[in-house]
């Protein structure tokens, strides 16, 4: 048992009359078992394309993909992997319950033994008493919250966030952070995140790989070697900051003169 | 305050017109006129309600049985568009040809196929009813987030049931207003269809007043297959909105 995700010279291409569109080229990775990754770039650099490229959701022009020893259709047959979009794409007619039940019930599980295990993890997320409330009536923090609730019901290995926090406010994406942060020391699962918040980067992360664009492709490998749990208070810590000025230098690299 | 002004002011219009209707009548009848004041249409349904009811049940049915292989044919050949790459844009522009077919001269094919019989007026109803039904799902479809299709892969969903436990359900909405479109068509084409094939119905009836040059009993005719029509496309809305009460032109939720 291989225990680590390795992604192996991964190239993306869309071949077009006109030369075609390369997003990603010769992407190659690392990320052990437990470990909290994050990918980081520009807009267009192809993060969100890697991290569906490793879930085996969109399938790579050339490269590998093995996920714990596995290949990344394996692992996603196992269902392995539990995923929060960007939008929380909670389904609109079923209740916060019944969408966090949706995995066990595909998964095969008896409703009630989904219906328990789904109330267990509402209650972990914080939204005890929200059962029964439609998605239209949960504000975007707590829809964030169903979402990631939905994505730990099959104890996944992996977590996959593709910008699981985008278009909240400073204040709200501070405390989901840390909520995220413990339900994974508390699943002990391997985190996979994109974001391009160099922060949020460093607060959750153990290894952030920072992307270029133009081709798609890794120009960078920061480790964080910040004890945890990590708190908001280390947000104004000279340690904390260190890393956020060295980071941000190395994202600003990645960044074209038109990006800016 | 204002509910109540609009009320009001729904009531004036309709009044205004019914009034205008059968003054304008009044002016105009005798022995030739073409024209039927409110009253004598009111009148003309009541002296007529047993065969009118006897002839709103036939094409009623017509028109339903029409509507529901419509259903069935939209739905299939919408999965076949939007998930069977090999076939689906051919079902696609196969289903608008036979959809621009003019109803009158595909009607008496029908009858020489199938004979003089419901079986032709309700396959009828169904050419002239399921185009929009296709063309509504297929759009329903594509408009469910990509997101939604890649939690489903996530989970090791087949595709299928990503479509039908999933995607279907964002369609919904669209399904049900294609329903409003599709339903009328359907009543209509049903009435159409009598023309060339049959003996009883709200279609055949207003041919049977044309020519008999009873023009209450057209009018009459006229106002029930109209009201059939208007109920159908409620019937749809009301059933829309409480079906899918988590989308917004329901008005209940958000």
């Amino acid at each position: 048992m291989i225990n680590r995700i390795e992604v192996r010279d991964v190239e993306v291409s869309y071949p077009s009359d006109s030369g075609g569109f390369t997003a990603l080229s010769g992407v190659s990775l690392t990320i052990e078992q437990g470990e909290f990754a994050t990918l980081i770039g520009p807009s267009g650099c192809g993060k969100s394309t890697l991290l569906r490229v490793i879930a085996d959701l969109l399938i790579p022009t050339h490269g590998t993909v093995t996920v714990f020893g596995e290949s990344s259709q394996q692992a996603r047959k196992a269902r392995r992997f539990g995923f929060v979009f960007q939008d929380p794409v909670l389904l609109p007619w079923r209740s916060a319950l019944s969408n966090v039940c949706l995995p066990l019930r595909v998964a095969g599980q008896s409703k009630a033994q989904a219906r328990k295990r789904a109330s267990e993890l509402l209650n972990l997320v914080g939204l005890k008493g929200f059962e029964q409330n439609l998605p239209a009536t949960l504000s975007g923090g707590m829809a964030r919250r169903v979402a990631i609730a939905r994505a730990l019901t099959l104890n996944p290995s992996v977590l996959m966030l593709d910008e699981p926090f985008n278009g909240l406010d400073e204040i709200r994406r501070q405390n989901l952070n840390e909520e995220l942060q413990r339900l994974w020391m508390e699943f002990q699962s391997t985190a996979v995140l994109v974001t391009h918040n160099v922060s949020e980067a460093v607060f959750l992360s153990d290894r952030v790989y920072v992307m270029g664009k133009d081709p798609g492709r890794i120009i960078a490998e920061v480790h964080v070697n910040l004890p945890r749990p990590r708190t908001s208070d280390m947000l104004h810590e000279p340690a904390f900051l260190e890393i956020v000025k060295n980071l941000s230098v190395t994202l600003l690299s990645a960044y074209a003169l038109e990006d800016l | 305050m204002s509910r109540t002004l609009r009320f009001f002011t729904l009531f004036l219009v309709y009044a205004f017109l019914l009034i205008g209707w059968q003054l304008f009548a009044s002016t105009n009848s005798g022995p030739q006129s073409l024209f039927a004041g409110p009253i004598e249409i009111v009148q003309a349904i009541y002296d007529r309600r047993n065969s009118l009811w006897e002839a709103s049940l036939v094409t009623l049915s017509e028109a339903i049985a029409g509507l529901l292989l419509a259903i069935v044919l939209g739905l299939v050949v919408a999965i076949m568009v939007d998930s069977v790459r090999l076939v689906g844009p051919t079902a696609y522009r196969l289903s608008v040809i036979l959809y621009s077919v003019p109803l009158i001269a595909l009607a008496p094919i029908l009858v020489l196929w199938f004979g003089p019989t419901f079986t032709a007026r309700a396959i009828t109803a169904m050419v002239a009813s399921f185009l929009p039904i296709v063309i509504n799902v297929v759009q329903g479809l594509r408009g469910a987030p990509l997101a939604v299709s890649e939690l489903g892969e996530s989970l090791a969903m087949s595709r299928f049931a990503i479509l039908l436990s999933m995607r279907f359900r964002f369609a919904l909405p669209a399904f049900f207003a294609s329903l409003k479109i599709a339903g009328p068509s359907a009543f209509i084409a049903a009435m159409i269809s009598e023309w060339i094939n049959a003996e009883v119905g709200l279609g055949i009836n207003l041919l049977y007043s044309m020519f008999s040059f009873n023009v209450e009993a057209l009018w009459a005719n006229l106002v029930v297959a109209t009201f059939w029509s208007g109920v159908i496309y409620i019937a749809f809305d009301f059933i829309a909105k409480r079906a899918t009460p988590w989308h917004a032109s329901s008005g209940v939720g958000s």
